[in-house]
């Protein structure tokens, strides 16, 4: 390996990660290794951050003697680490187009590949750096000294973000030596993330359907079979079978490292510059009628632009993935199916929420202007009104928000048995909360349009980038809780529901008509 | 020396270059013609192993590209067609970055870099990120890198699409210097006038087929009292020669 070589990629590597904090850092004049220093730093911080996140709820409860919620959060996180890191893996090796551009230089295959893997590996850190805290507060509260745990906390950590990248990393380039990959692999990746996410969600619902709420309510979970050596590693670590399992995940490790070295790397980017460069020779014949109206046209156009690698993928992870892990995390257990009428009302606001939820920067809706990079200045030169390219373009993004609404209502309604009539309350809610949420979500877009990007990510993390995003939907989670807590609270303790129900109404069309007043105002009054 | 033997390429079912044998020597100019499409960036692209070729070899020095590609990648820099690549760094980054991959050493390299930097007229520029670059600004921050690599063979296609004269006439300096010094230079161009002055051989490519190869002076001699433009738009002129006329003449009825 290059030290140079490897410096230097990964340094550009990084930029490539965070564009967002890069712009920040260069606005305050910073460049090259003054840069790359602070962008180390500030990804440290965001771990941190992450880590304080998550910990603080770990922290509470005394894990030595709630095995079952060890496991629970083992699983848990795996799961959120595999997943990311599969999108890590396509993103990084099969999606950015950087490689191109690397083959005229004289870079080692192997140095290039290294420094992909480290940051897909840094990539995954929000998902697993969680459970070194887990595993270091576990190794504590068994009374094991501090120097001690913590050590063998970053052993099994280590091992275990290895055991997730090799595993990935196998399944990726075995699909990409097959023939049939080669001539598919947009569909194929697509179909195995979506696989991910699917087994994630049902992972977690299953995960909330284990646990049992105790009469005194706190929560308890039963052990997992599959991770309780974990636990066992870590509370006796010197004990006879505890032993057996560091062995056994020791030689685990570095046999998948001896294979992947051996048989993989080596071929590795020649396979990848295969992959790659069979992804142009896709030859796009469109059977599509040719459309004669303006907008068949614009819709055709923007259904292409989804074309763009990764695209989808991304915006289902973000805006199904983490918003069910919130979902999910705080369970609705005990609603009845047989609600009364008066309930509509509470649904309809549920839904709403629901699409302040799902809906957020890496939303479709949100990046719709952006894909048309440089097109839509081209666009804005034709004959055709600015307003009306924006408004076809707002509403094939609301659109495609609202079927991804309605399937996790429905979803939902069937796991919690809401009834047909709640979840079509619900839904409505939706439709109108996207509307409402789509506004300032596609004005954003225009305010921080970016035509010159390289990798679809550089526009999710417009803004404040990915910890912010995950705040937001926090905080609407929790507002939108509490809201619907008093909501039906009234409904409940008011002797007339309809007072209530009328009165949120009114509330309801005061904010939407200020809303849709205040983008009006501020933005759709200004075109043309 | 580069010898290209049976070189093709296909993309899914286009045939984009069809049995290609080329021999570029050092110590001169060697320039590719041909219409849009013909195959020119598709050779140049094998050339520097962002392509593999579908049949046929490419040896550099008598070493095969396919089997010790590391090694003559270090020989070559490259200039693509199009700019826009490694946008978000600075220009700074982006020579760091060619600085690290051909394993140079910075201090070295760094006052060509800075004369380079000055030719080209790009000082106040060089803290500022590539896509904020218009487009000649990036065809210069690239070529400088190229040329701040300085290895033996220069590979550019359409190196001054974008650039002013000042700089497209210094480019063509630098060229005549590196091959006078025994050194391989290989471009493309669409402008003919830069090929009659700077090409000691030239490559015609037509529909990824080859229909010339040789001096321009052997060329023009073929065909008496004609210019250079005269002859390419005969050899690669178009086949259907009325409708330029139809255009022009009958098609506003
Ligand atoms: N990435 C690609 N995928 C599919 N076909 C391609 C690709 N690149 C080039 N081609 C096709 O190969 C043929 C040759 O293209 P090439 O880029 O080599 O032309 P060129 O001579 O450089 O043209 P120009 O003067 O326009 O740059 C063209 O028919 C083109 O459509
Ligand atoms: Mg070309």
């Amino acid at each position: 390996m290059n030290k140079q070589q490897l410096k230097a990629l990964l340094s550009v590597n990084l930029r490539l990660l965070n564009p967002q904090a890069t712009n920040k850092y260069r606005e305050k004049g910073k460049t090259g290794s003054a840069l790359t220093r602070r962008l180390i730093g500030n990804f440290l911080f965001l771990a941190i951050i992450f880590v304080l996140f998550y910990g603080m709820s770990m922290m509470a409860a005394d894990m030595t003697k709630a095995p079952g919620l060890f496991t629970y959060f083992v699983a848990l996180f795996l799961i959120l680490g595999i997943s990311q890191s599969m999108t890590g893996i396509a993103n990084v090796f099969f999606a950015q187009k950087d490689l191109q551009d690397y083959l005229p230089l004289p870079f080692s295959e192997r140095d290039i590949f290294a420094s992909k893997i480290i940051i897909v590996t840094i990539n995954i850190f929000p998902f697993t750096l969680p459970l070194l805290m887990l595993f270091a507060i576990t190794g504590v509260y068994a009374k094991i000294p501090i120097v001690v745990a913590v050590i063998m906390a970053l052993v099994l950590f280590v091992i275990i973000t290895l055991l997730i990248e090799l595993g990935c990393t196998f399944v990726v380039l075995l699909l990409s030596k097959t023939k049939f990959f080669q001539k598919h692999q947009q569909m194929i990746l697509n179909i195995l993330l979506g696989i991910t996410i699917v087994v994630a969600v049902v992972g977690m619902m299953f995960l909330n359907n284990q646990m049992d709420s105790g009469s005194s309510g706190i929560r308890t979970f039963p052990v997992i079979g599959l991770f309780a050596p974990l636990f066992n590693l870590l509370v006796h670590p010197l004990a006879m079978g505890s032993i057996i399992h560091w062995i056994v995940l020791f030689v685990v490790t570095i046999g998948l490292i001896f294979l992947l070295k051996k048989s993989v790397v080596s071929s590795l980017m020649s396979q990848m510059i295969n992959v790659n460069s069979n992804v142009e020779k896709a030859k796009v014949k469109s059977k599509r009628k040719r459309s004669t109206s303006l907008a068949g046209s614009l819709r055709s156009y923007n259904f292409k632009l989804l074309a763009e690698p990764n695209l989808l993928i991304q915006i289902f992870s973000n805006s199904i993935l983490v918003p069910i892990v919130f979902i999910f995390s705080f369970s609705f257990s005990g609603i009845s199916s047989e609600l009364g009428i008066k309930w509509l009302g509470v649904f309809f606001v549920g839904g709403m929420f629901m699409s302040g939820i799902t809906m957020n920067q890496s939303s479709l809706i949100s990046n719709l202007l952006s894909l048309d990079r440089d097109n839509f200045e081209y666009i804005s030169s034709l004959p055709i009104s600015k307003k009306y390219y924006l408004k076809n373009k707002f509403f094939f993004g609301f659109i495609a928000q609202l079927l991804i609404n309605a399937i996790l209502i429905i979803t939902m309604g069937f796991v919690y048995n809401f009834g047909i009539v709640m979840s079509l309350s619900c839904i409505l809610g939706s439709v109108w909360g996207s509307f409402l949420a789509g506004q300032y979500y596609f004005y954003r877009d225009y305010r921080l349009r970016l035509t010159n990007w390289t990798n679809i990510t550089e526009l999710f993390t417009r803004g404040g980038g990915n910890l912010m995003m995950i705040l937001i939907m926090f905080i609407v989670m929790i507002v939108g809780l509490l809201i619907l807590g008093a909501y039906s609270f009234m409904i409940i303790a008011v002797s007339k529901p309809w007072m209530t129900n009328g009165v949120v109404a009114i509330i309801l069309i005061l904010v939407s008509f200020f809303v849709m007043n205040h983008y009006k105002n501020v933005f759709w009054k200004f075109l043309d | 020396m580069i010898e290209i033997t049976n070189l093709s390429k296909n993309y899914g079912t286009k045939k984009a270059l069809q049995n290609l044998n080329l021999k570029i020597e050092p110590g001169k100019i060697f320039g590719f013609l041909g219409h849009n499409g013909a195959g020119k960036s598709t050779t140049i692209k094998t050339l520097v192993s962002i392509h593999n070729p579908t049949s046929g070899t490419v040896t550099v020095d008598g070493l095969d590209l396919a089997e010790h590609r590391q090694e003559i990648k270090r020989k070559i820099a490259y200039v693509p067609d199009t700019p826009d690549i490694f946008l978000q760094l600075s220009a700074t980054e982006y020579w760091d970055l060619l600085v690290a991959a051909y394993q140079l050493d910075r201090d070295a390299v760094q006052s060509r870099l800075q004369k380079l930097i000055t030719l080209f007229d790009m000082n106040f520029h060089v803290d500022e990120t590539l896509s904020s670059f218009s487009h000649g600004m990036r065809q210069k921050a690239i070529l400088i890198g190229a040329l701040m690599t300085d290895p033996d063979i220069w590979i550019l296609d359409e190196p001054m699409q974008g650039l002013d004269p000042q700089a497209a006439f210094d480019l063509k300096k630098l060229m005549q210097d590196h091959a006078q010094k025994g050194k391989t230079v290989i471009f493309s161009t669409h402008n003919l006038d830069t090929a009659e002055q700077l090409c000691d051989e030239l490559a015609i490519l037509k529909k990824g087929q080859l229909i010339y190869n040789g001096s321009v002076q052997d060329l023009l001699n073929q065909h008496e009292n004609k210019t250079l433009e005269q002859v390419y738009l005969e050899m690669a002129g178009r086949s259907d020669s009325k409708i330029m006329d139809e255009l022009e003449g009958g098609g506003h009825e």
